[in-house]
């Protein structure tokens, strides 16, 4: 924990004296009579670059192991193994920083800002794990990630969440990748990392609230399985997304479901759907009207959020640093002390009020851009999450739902039928 | 054939139960070393802030007045055991957070294994008995589900709707800060220069030598004749001895100083002026964003409300026989000086507005008066502003925007000490010992022979600036003598005081607060009759006039700044 | 499954191939983009000192404690003044190395007689906490040669720093990693 916020005495202001504070050279270089030698400074060079191809290695070799793992060796065990590996590594070594759920940011940065120079390893960071979800599904989440790792190893006895709670819960992970996005591209603050609750324990330092929010997620993790890689997670949306095109699906077991359900209760993130039977005659007929009445009121809420989204900009926007200095400044000295001081050294090395104000009011505009884009988005989003309440595909037997799935492994052990394929039990049908 | 164990099996489940209890009381006794740990670090977290900080400011406090205090050596070794203690705290906090941290890692590692080595032993949980499955869904809709989704869209919408009323802050209102607010004493005698208070509640029944009604009371380093002003919370004065110029903003609330902002005095530049008078006579103006002060040296600087030093322009050492003593004015992002000195035919007199933000030099008129000890006030006069100066032998009004002068009246001279005020559309300036005059201000040009209004010579104040009620000037001698007139120049009455005053009178709804040389402060009610209403002691000889908030005066003695508040003002912030 | 499927799911397979297409094309063409902006090396956090103005948030906001900035010394600059501005308080009671004279809160600036006049001021970077007073100190009545500068073997590189969020004059920024100081300079 840093104690930082208790260091900020007035001691430094009492000190305060008038004048330059730019560097001048005022005295002459010394002339040294005796034999004296200046002492060389050395400093400490960063990480060698070849660290940051061995993080890729891993990564790439976790990511198929770990796909080989969940479908075809199909042992909780291994996974656990895995993840505990990847925390260690990725987590505690690496200090868990820079991941692939940061580097969302990253990316959004580069293609805003033509200024900032994207390494190129944190494309593959970013990339690699949305490629393997593309042909596998969510198995970064279940072996590799270390934020979830840490979430998975607390959890103790998962509590079943209702479905439409757990809609709800993800229309926030929603609205924060969306908030993430437009803070990065607009200002260059990066939101995930600034709130991300366990890197300080990666670090073993850290913000003093951020150890705590870290802290209640955990205890939350405790009962509620992944609280953070369900409802918060930004990169997880990607993930979920992309997985409902997987290639192949995670299957409990290879062979015919029997309904027995053991699977969908082990399961502690609700990822297992029951089958759904096929609708009937006069089912369908109402089924085609639902579709129609959805896309009629699917426009209207889009509309509505696009609206309303830009109204609430306003209040995002104070995201800004421009922003803040610039009501700082028409408002009086209320506001965080950095930015009094930001204003006044912007003000002491020449800056006119006017620029300023000018800047945060092109910010703001840019804001109430995204904000309306960001409030169509979760109507969109909000729209379909209704027609998936109202209309689904036939499925027949318990089927591990892609998107939801986060690869971890404990199904396989509760399904009777995979039992029997691995041996541990006799068939009663020959 | 499953109800016979063979000896094999036997010792498997030993060892499988072995394990087990293993594991579980690993699990236990790193739980409870987890939780203490925990409590341990967060325990010594919260001492060592507590200590960083309460070691950081007595050292703070302590350096400050080294240059003070008689018995440096006690100071020094005081300080000096302070600043190791600071240190062993803080690195030992370092040296512990490091470790525990470590430690606290591996704990909670040996805590998960030993929990998931006793779950795996445990086998997957057996499914409850009689417990369903979740049923199959069919294929039309949940209702919990869409309801709860309509639910959360309408709450993003109250969200939405919501966060409109709360605009970003100052972002949106486009009014400019023309004038500061009317409500705050941001300079000498308040708003207009008027020295009334905006706010009608006094606070009564203060007694300074025994403490009562008085919210705080804080000792000024060095010493000065300027009046404090204040601005929401922040209160801002100015002390000064021959070495150092010191401006103070102090919090209203607990009177605690908050920063010191430090001008040299350059040796060369040090005026001639009696001990008694000080360098740190005028008095300081703020807009809410930075505090604007001078002294008698000539310098003029501007600190931002962190104390931060903004800009500081040297003037020039004004030619000002008894100490230059023009208070400061700020209007629309600027901060206007009245510079007076020598005598009007050295035309080295002058009006200076800068820019408040860069130090600027906006606009500068020569004026044909000499050196002055008055303040310039700011006053509406019908629909527009005008800056009215007093000096020998010139009333002077300006545009404060541009500098233009709007018109001048020769109808004053002498040693000018007391302020003007406007009131009722006339001018009130007071030549000491022999004057009020009353110039009407809606002229233009040279008004002499036409605009003055009155004169009455019952009275003429040296030192105490004028004051009016709207019905009635009130005049203040240094020797005690209270006259007031009507605003058609009658006499009303006159009445002696039994004391001296340096400090100008203010009125506070419908009275009239007298603050004495010797420290003691009069209510007088406001009428076309002299009533004393009471006297209270402040406790401290006192020449500074009052500074006022809600429900609170702020009184500069010759040591301390007092804040005398009512019972109910005690957790005011700002208005 | 029976016959009737069969015609509604080659409609629905075909979708859901095209739309992982996309989907794919789409993330090639991400990563196509990124990588024609990458540059090759990674980025770290450095201060430039032409804007620092040693505000002291950099001892106050680093995740790691003490801070990953450290003064460090351009000896080159160094005027090697017998009162330096660095060292000691701007009014202090006597020229010695007594706490009441220093500006330096841990002692990390140690001071050393060379020769007259001149002596010779080094960081000692176990105990500096790059609060930067001695910066001040130096850059406003010195040659500034003290400098707040991040070190990387500390520095844990965070994507997102948090001393540069607060930052007032913006002088925390991503530099290339294979010229990691903006000392010297």
């Amino acid at each position: 924990m840093t104690m930082g916020w208790a260091l900020k005495t007035p001691l430094l202001s009492c000190l305060l004296w008038p004048g330059m504070v730019w560097a001048v050279e005022r005295f002459p270089p010394p002339q040294f009579e005796t034999d004296y030698v200046r002492p060389e400074v050395l400093l400490a060079k960063p990480r060698p670059v070849v660290w940051d191809y061995i993080d890729l290695a891993f990564l790439a070799i976790g990511l198929g192991t770990a796909s080989w793992l969940a479908h075809r060796y199909r042992h909780r065990r291994a996974i656990l193994g895995l993840m505990l590996a990847s925390v260690l590594y990725l987590g505690f070594f690496r200090k868990g920083c820079i991941c692939p759920v940061g580097a969302v940011q990253n990316v959004v940065l580069a293609i805003a800002n033509s200024e900032y120079n994207l390494p190129l390893s944190v494309v593959f960071i970013f990339g690699l794990p949305l490629l393997f979800a593309l042909f596998f599904g969510r198995v970064f989440c279940g072996a590799i990630c270390p934020l979830g790792a840490v979430q998975d190893l607390v959890l103790l006895r998962p509590v079943a969440i209702p479905v439409w709670l757990e809609s709800i819960g993800r229309l926030a992970a929603y609205i924060y990748l969306g908030l993430a996005i437009a803070s990065t591209a607009i200002s260059g603050v990066f939101l995930v990392c600034r709130y991300d609750p366990f890197v300080s324990a990666f670090r073993f330092s850290g913000n003093l609230y951020i150890l705590i929010l870290g802290g209640c997620i955990l205890l939350i993790a405790l009962f509620i399985g992944r609280p953070y890689c369900r409802f918060l997670c930004p990169y997880g949306v990607i993930l979920r997304n992309l997985s409902r095109l997987t290639r192949r699906m995670i299957s409990i077991s290879p062979d015919k479901c029997i309904d027995c359900g053991l699977c969908a209760k082990a399961c502690p993130f609700g990822a297992i759907r029951p089958p759904v039977t096929r609708p009937k005659g006069q089912a369908i007929a109402t089924l085609k009207a639902l579709l129609l009445w959805w896309v009629a009121a699917s426009t209207i809420i889009m509309l509505a959020g696009f609206f309303l989204g830009s109204l609430a900009a306003r209040g995002i926007a104070r995201l800004d640093s421009t922003v803040q200095m610039a009501s700082n400044l028409q408002a009086g000295s209320d506001g965080p002390s950095h930015i009094r001081d930001a204003v006044a050294a912007y003000l002491a090395s020449g800056g006119t009020a006017e620029a300023l104000l000018e800047k945060a009011r092109v910010t703001l505009a840019r804001y109430r851009m995204a904000g309306g884009l960001l409030g169509g988005w979760i109507g969109l989003v909000i729209g379909l999450k209704a027609l998936g309440a109202c209309i689904k595909w036939p499925q027949d037997g318990y089927r591990a739902d892609p998107a939801s799935c986060l690869a971890c492994g404990r199904c396989f052990a509760y399904c009777p039928r995979e039992h029997l394929r691995r041996g541990k039990l006799e068939s009663h049908d020959h | 054939m499953s109800h016979m164990t063979t000896s094999t099996e036997q010792d498997k489940n030993r060892l499988v139960t072995s394990i087990r209890v293993v594991a579980s009381s690993t699990a236990m006794v790193a739980g409870v070393f987890t939780v203490a740990l925990v409590i341990l670090l967060a325990a010594e977290f919260l001492r060592a802030s507590y200590l960083d900080v309460s070691y950081q400011s007595q050292i703070a406090s302590q350096r400050s007045r080294l240059h003070q205090i008689a018995d440096q050596d006690e100071a020094i070794r005081q300080i000096r055991q302070l600043d190791l203690s600071w240190r062993r705290s803080v690195f030992a906090w370092y040296r512990f957070s490091h470790l525990a941290s470590r430690t606290l890692f591996i704990a909670i590692g040996i805590l998960i294994l030993s929990i998931q080595i006793v779950d795996y032993l445990a086998g997957p949980t057996p499914a409850k008995p009689g417990a369903s499955r979740p049923p199959a869904r069919s294929a039309v809709l949940e209702p919990l589900h869409l309801a709860s989704l309509v639910a959360v869209g309408v709450l993003g919408a109250v969200a939405a709707v919501i966060g409109l009323q709360a605009p970003v802050p100052g972002l949106q209102a486009q009014a400019s800060a023309a004038q500061p607010s009317e409500r705050h004493w941001y300079r000498f005698r308040g708003p207009e220069g008027a020295g009334i208070s905006p706010y009608s509640e006094i606070p009564v029944g203060f007694d300074g030598p025994t403490n009562q009604g008085i919210l705080w009371k804080t000792a000024i380093p060095l010493p000065g004749h300027s009046s404090p002003v204040l601005w929401e919370d922040r209160l801002f004065v100015t002390g000064a001895d021959t070495n150092d110029c010191q401006v103070y903003c102090l919090d209203a609330n607990n009177g605690q100083i908050l920063w010191v902002g430090h001008v040299k005095v350059q040796p060369d530049r040090l005026p001639k002026v009696p001990a008694e008078t000080g360098l740190a006579a005028p008095t300081m103006a703020t807009d809410g964003r930075q505090a604007y002060a001078i002294f008698a040296t000539g310098d003029l600087v501007a600190f931002d409300m962190a104390g931060r030093l903004v800009w500081q322009v040297s003037l020039g050492l004004p030619d000002s026989p008894y100490g230059y003593a023009s208070s400061l004015e700020a209007f629309d992002g600027l901060v206007i000086v009245q510079f007076d000195q020598g005598q009007p035919e050295d035309r080295a007199s002058k009006v200076i507005a800068l820019d408040g933000r860069s130090g600027k030099a906006v606009w500068q008129v020569n004026r044909p008066v000499g050196a002055s000890w008055t303040s310039p006030i700011l006053a509406r006069i019908g629909t527009a502003w005008q800056l009215i100066t007093v000096a020998n032998p010139m009333i002077i009004a300006y545009d404060p925007r541009t500098g233009q002068e709007l018109w001048r009246a020769e109808a004053v001279a002498g040693d000018l000490a007391a302020s003007p005020i406007a009131a009722e559309g006339l001018v009130l300036a007071v030549q000491p010992y022999a004057k009020l005059v009353a110039v009407k201000a809606d002229g233009r040009g040279d008004v002499t022979k036409t605009h003055v209004a009155w004169e009455n010579d019952k009275a003429g104040p040296e030192v105490c600036s004028p004051l009016c009620d709207g019905r009635y000037v009130y005049l203040l001698d240094s020797s005690g003598m209270l006259t007031a007139i009507d605003l058609k120049g009658q006499l009303v009455y006159q009445q002696v005081i039994d004391l001296q005053f340096k400090a100008s009178p203010s009125l506070a709804g419908k009275e009239l607060l007298l603050i004495s040389e010797d420290g003691t402060m009069l209510r007088i009610a406001a009428g076309p009759e002299f009533k004393e209403l009471a006297r209270y002691q402040i406790g401290e000889e006192c020449t500074a006039s009052p500074a006022f908030s809600r429900g609170r005066i702020y009184i500069r003695g010759r040591q301390h700044i007092f804040c005398i508040a009512t019972k109910g003002s005690q957790d005011q912030t700002s208005q | 499954m029976n016959k009737k499927d069969q015609d509604v799911i080659p409609r629905r397979s075909f979708l859901k191939e095209a739309l992982w297409g996309g989907c794919l094309v789409g993330l090639g063409g991400l990563a196509g983009l990124s990588i024609a902006r990458a540059k090759r090396s990674g980025l770290v956090w450095q201060i430039d000192p032409s804007k620092c103005i040693a505000c002291g948030r950099c001892a106050t906001h680093c995740v790691l404690e003490p801070s990953a900035v450290r003064c460090v010394h351009d000896f080159k600059v160094c005027g090697y003044c017998r009162i330096c501005f660095g060292f000691f308080d701007p009014q202090p009671l006597a020229i010695n190395e007594g706490a009441e004279n220093q500006l330096c809160p841990t002692g990390a600036l140690v001071r050393k007689f060379v020769e007259d006049p001149y002596y010779q001021y080094t960081v000692d970077e176990s105990l500096c906490i790059g609060c930067g007073r001695c910066v001040k100190g130096c850059n406003a009545f010195g040659n500034g040669s003290l400098k707040l500068q991040v070190k990387h073997d500390i520095c844990v590189n965070c994507n997102s720093c948090s001393i540069a969020e607060v930052c007032p004059t913006g002088a925390f920024r991503r530099i290339p990693a294979h010229h990691a100081y903006l000392w010297g300079i």
